[in-house]
């Protein structure tokens, strides 16, 4: 998508957008399918809202990531319907299957945090519609993080079964969760035009909120230095984002001519 | 209906073990969580035979909702919902009460926390403001001097 040499500062904005946008379109497309299937009604409404929230923020993203196009007419349905997964930049950690309740909460705990640090970091970047955008997104996360963290607490220091289904989830998530701090050229253009931040400014903080829930759930912290996933962000993905994309783009690419209105 | 004290705050769900379960208790609704298969003809929530409890009557405790629409107004009842403790009944509040913007502030209370008034209580409480419309300020007319003040 991007090499060194012909890496401009559009094309990285670009890319940085759509890699934010990417995360949140398949997390929320993963958290979605929870809907009508959510173990109470009220967590079923909750998830719901989170999905939507997600792929708000994605369709935003989308939009704005247009701009920055050599196209500039492709809209937020193109990057969704049209692409195929070697090109979407998202993390595996978002395209993993749903697994069971404690999985989804793990995963949306792990992910919100990160979500959480980055947001508030670029707070203060320098473009007015990406800023507007963060700012606006950040609300939503905050509670995301709020929503997650106190179900990873529960389950935690629940029951015997809770505690093992929230501790195995979370060994399983841990591989991928390297990729969250992944850095290359495009975020180091980003940093220096004033529009990203450097993740690594807040790892110890993440990763201190980390430790800090998990030990309050009464959960194991699993090894940090252990092996890590990587490659997604250059489009390296596991098997299951093809199956996602499968469910979702079907009906969209069979009617090409649809229109929502 | 079996509950802890609401003034004890403690981190739901209580640690214990499940199979000494009775009535309405926490961690069975854990159970409903990760084990949501619904069995393929009842639809029910079953546990698949981890442990002998039946679960289909279990339900978290219900709390009931008052939204606030704007800062100073008064916190207006907007219903009830289920949830396993007061940070939770917040959270779910937000999402089933407040999501196109009714609220800026919600309280949750735990339903069986509210005494309310029986049908039976109708007649002593209610039948004697019927004849007494001079409670009401409008029933005296105001005096000429008031209203040209006014």
């Amino acid at each position: 998508m991007s090499t060194t040499t012909s890496l401009t500062s559009d094309i990285a904005f670009r890319t940085y957008l759509l890699r934010l946008a990417d995360d949140r379109l398949i997390l929320g497309q993963r958290i979605s399918e929870w809907c009508g299937h959510g173990p109470e009604l009220e967590e079923d409404l909750a998830l719901a809202n989170i999905a939507l929230d997600l792929i708000g923020h994605s369709s935003a993203l989308y939009e704005y990531a247009n701009q920055f196009d050599e196209r500039g007419d492709l809209t937020p349905d193109h990057f969704v319907y049209f692409r195929d997964d070697p090109e979407f930049t998202n993390l595996q950690l978002c395209e993993l299957p749903r697994g069971d309740y404690a999985f989804t909460t793990a995963r949306l705990f792990l992910f919100s945090s990160f979500s959480f640090f980055l947001y508030r970091n670029l707070q203060s970047i320098e473009d007015e519609q990406f800023r507007g955008m963060i700012q606006k997104h950040l609300k939503e996360v905050k509670y995301h993080l709020r929503h997650s963290r106190d179900w990873v607490i529960k389950l935690g220091d629940g029951t015997d079964i809770s505690h093992q289904k929230i501790q195995e989830a979370l060994n399983e998530l841990w591989m991928y969760i390297g990729e969250l701090f992944y850095a290359d050229e495009v975020d180091q253009l980003m940093v220096y035009s004033g529009n990203g931040t450097d993740t690594s400014v807040f790892h110890g903080e993440w990763k201190q909120l980390v430790e800090q829930t998990l030990t309050e759930a009464t959960l194991e912290i699993p090894d940090w230095d252990q092996f890590m996933i990587s490659g997604s962000r250059k489009g390296i993905h596991s098997e299951h984002l093809g199956h996602l994309l499968a469910q979702m783009q079907f009906l969209r690419r069979s009617h090409q001519d649809a229109d929502w209105q | 209906m079996q509950q802890r004290p609401m003034h004890v705050r403690k981190k739901w769900p209580l640690k214990r073990p499940l199979n000494e379960c009775s009535g309405t208790c926490y961690p069975q609704h854990i159970l409903l969580l990760l084990n949501f298969k619904p069995h393929r003809k009842t639809g029910r929530y079953q546990d698949e035979g981890k442990t002998q409890l039946d679960m289909t009557n279990e339900e978290w405790p219900l709390w009931e909702v008052f939204t606030q629409k704007k800062s100073g107004a008064a916190h207006e009842h907007a219903g009830s919902l289920h949830a396993p403790d007061a940070e939770g009944a917040l959270q779910n509040a937000r999402d089933v009460y407040s999501r196109r913007k009714e609220a800026v502030s919600i309280w949750v209370v735990p339903s069986n926390q509210i005494v309310a008034s029986s049908p039976e209580d109708e007649g002593p409480f209610f039948d004697p403001a019927h004849d007494k419309l001079y409670r009401h300020p409008q029933f005296y007319s105001v005096p000429r001097a008031v209203k040209k003040r006014s």
